[in-house]
């Protein structure tokens, strides 16, 4: 197989033709270490590779296939993922200065799970300064680049995890998201998130930004890679307490496989409000498609979403301001401004604040399913309200000017996180300047199933998920 | 919260002085939330707690199974 179909291949299809034995990890692995090692700086996606330990394992992998040993789902795949998922006694940077050097005491547990179910570990990937940038903005690592064009930004936080999947990198990777760092980068580089419900993912070993919204979740170029990945590391974990104990269905199998009344919200007021024109057109033609395969579409509204962003604001920032606090008061200087600026409002709140902004999380999520969700099975909202910016465009024009543009991008993620609730973002099309346009799906809790088979079935019938960047195919 | 409250609560947490623009930029941002939490905080039932949340999510998926 040439390295080009090997890069086209989606993460199922890799394990699928591993199992099989028509390429070997060795191939596959191969292959990847070489895109990261050539694409991957063009891109600046990639902070730490692990060539020779990746190529070995899946040397491993390859001998178990030949005495018809397959770990799991997963056996000899090779995956990069987020650099804040904790390895023992590897460095994780966090994307940060400050944790440059970091070795981490543990692993994390949904990397263990990876492993588990015969993953490969091949790389780090890039992301916001610990993870606290919706447009992927990073001082010491340099800015990741959306692989459809290097001018523009990738979304963060999960930014190295986006590129990497968009531009064929690795087929696969895992991503945080705690006010839309799966689903931003996802929604901006043209592949699928999925931030499960909040308590679906164990964070155990994942360096945290805020303990009640941090998520944990897929991102590929298919849905039904995401199903196969929530599969393998959903459900509960000793070393994450706050982790359901619901059992953890196969999403693959559990999807449904038709949308015919499946009852689609479209809360126009406030998740529309900032949508340009051509945004808009690509969600209204999401919309016709998902009619055209029998879903009901109807229109609905939304409680005071002004008064959610201000409570999963002090949740948020309190929560960090404590992770951060230590180096707030000694390194100040070594955190990008971006970052200081937006971490230091949690060291102002009282603590009885902090804790009513908790307390008016069940009633506010009540009233959200209630008044949003209503009979409707799933919400359908924009992913990023405006065409794609430039790098410069979140990074000049002043503090007042970069923080309405990191406000803009994230409009429509971060009050979910606040809510729990599980979202998919899914392509949807392009701008007319080549970058890519998402939708998301919120659903219910625990209602990822439903997720992963509208978008499923949504990509079944278009063919965005099927267009890869210039860079990718070597044609930039 | 006053501008003079802001900065002595800036002064005892953090090793170096905030300048005078930054307590500007973040004092707007923090009332706002202030006022906002701590009116629709009046308004919560007698004996919520943080934990409601995720007995919710549980209800929610008990309740569609």
């Amino acid at each position: 197989m040439t390295a080009s179909r090997l890069a086209d291949l989606s993460m199922i299809e890799t394990a699928a033709a591993i199992a099989k034995g028509e390429i070997t990890s060795e191939a596959a692995t191969r292959s990847v270490l070489d895109r990261l090692k050539t694409i991957g700086p063009k891109v600046n996606c990639v902070i730490a590779i692990e060539e020779d330990e990746a190529m070995a394992a899946a040397r491993v992998a390859d001998a178990e296939r030949a005495k018809g040993q397959l770990r799991g789902p997963l056996h000899g795949v090779p995956m990069g993922h987020k650099d804040l998922l904790f390895r023992k006694g590897k460095v994780v940077t966090s994307g940060a200065k400050i944790t440059r050097g970091f070795v981490a005491p543990t692993t994390a547990t949904v990397l263990e799970r990876l492993e588990a179910a015969g993953a490969i570990y091949v790389a780090a990937l890039h992301l916001a300064e610990f993870a606290r940038s919706p447009t992927g903005h990073n001082e010491h690592f340099g800015p990741c680049r959306n692989p459809w064009n290097l001018d523009h930004v990738t979304g963060g936080s999960s930014s190295g995890s986006g590129a990497a999947v968009a531009a064929r990198l690795v087929p696969a990777a895992l991503g945080s998201d705690t006010g839309g760092s799966i689903r931003l980068p996802a929604s901006i580089c043209g592949v699928v998130g999925l931030m499960p419900t909040q308590t679906r993912v164990s964070r155990a070993g994942v360096m945290p930004l805020s303990w009640s919204m941090d998520t944990v979740g897929p991102m590929a170029r298919d849905a039904r890679d995401c199903a196969r990945l929530l599969s393998i590391i959903a459900g509960a974990d000793p070393r994450d307490l706050t982790t359901s104990h619901a059992p953890v269905p196969d999403y693959e199998k559990a999807m449904p496989t038709s949308l015919k009344g499946l009852r689609v919200g479209v809360p126009r007021r406030f998740y529309y409000d900032p949508v340009t024109p051509e945004v808009g057109k690509a969600l209204d033609e999401s919309l016709r498609v998902f009619r055209d395969v029998g879903a009901v579409i109807t229109d609905t509204d939304v409680p005071d979403m002004a008064l959610i962003d201000e409570v999963q604001h002090i949740v948020r920032e309190c929560e960090a301001a404590t992770v951060h606090g230590r180096w707030l008061r000694s390194r100040p200087k070594d955190f990008a401004d971006q970052v200081r600026s937006r971490t230091e409002p949690g060291l102002f709140y009282t603590a009885t604040r902090y804790l009513e902004a908790l307390d008016l999380r069940a009633p506010i999520v009540a009233e959200f399913l209630a008044k949003a969700f209503g009979d409707n099975d799933i919400l359908h909202l924009p992913g990023v309200p405006i065409p794609v910016p430039t790098i410069a465009e979140t990074t000049t024009g002043g503090p007042e000017a970069i923080a309405k543009m990191i406000r803009l991008v994230g409009h429509c993620t971060r009050h979910i996180n606040f809510l729990g609730l599980p979202a998919i973002a899914v392509p949807c099309g392009f701008s007319a300047s080549g970058l890519p346009i998402a939708f998301q799906l919120i659903g219910r809790p625990f209602g990822e199933a439903t997720l992963l088979g509208a978008a499923d079935r949504y990509q079944a019938v278009t063919d965005w998920r099927r267009r890869a960047p210039a860079i990718a195919t070597g044609a930039a | 919260m006053k501008k003079e409250t802001f900065r002595d609560i800036a002064d005892s947490v953090l090793a170096v002085p905030m300048e005078d623009e930054r307590i500007d930029r973040l004092l707007a941002t923090v009332n706002r939330a202030n006022d906002a939490v701590r009116k629709a905080a009046e308004k919560l039932p007698i004996g919520a707690q943080p934990s409601d949340f995720f007995a919710l999510l549980e209800s929610e998926r008990t309740r569609r199974s």
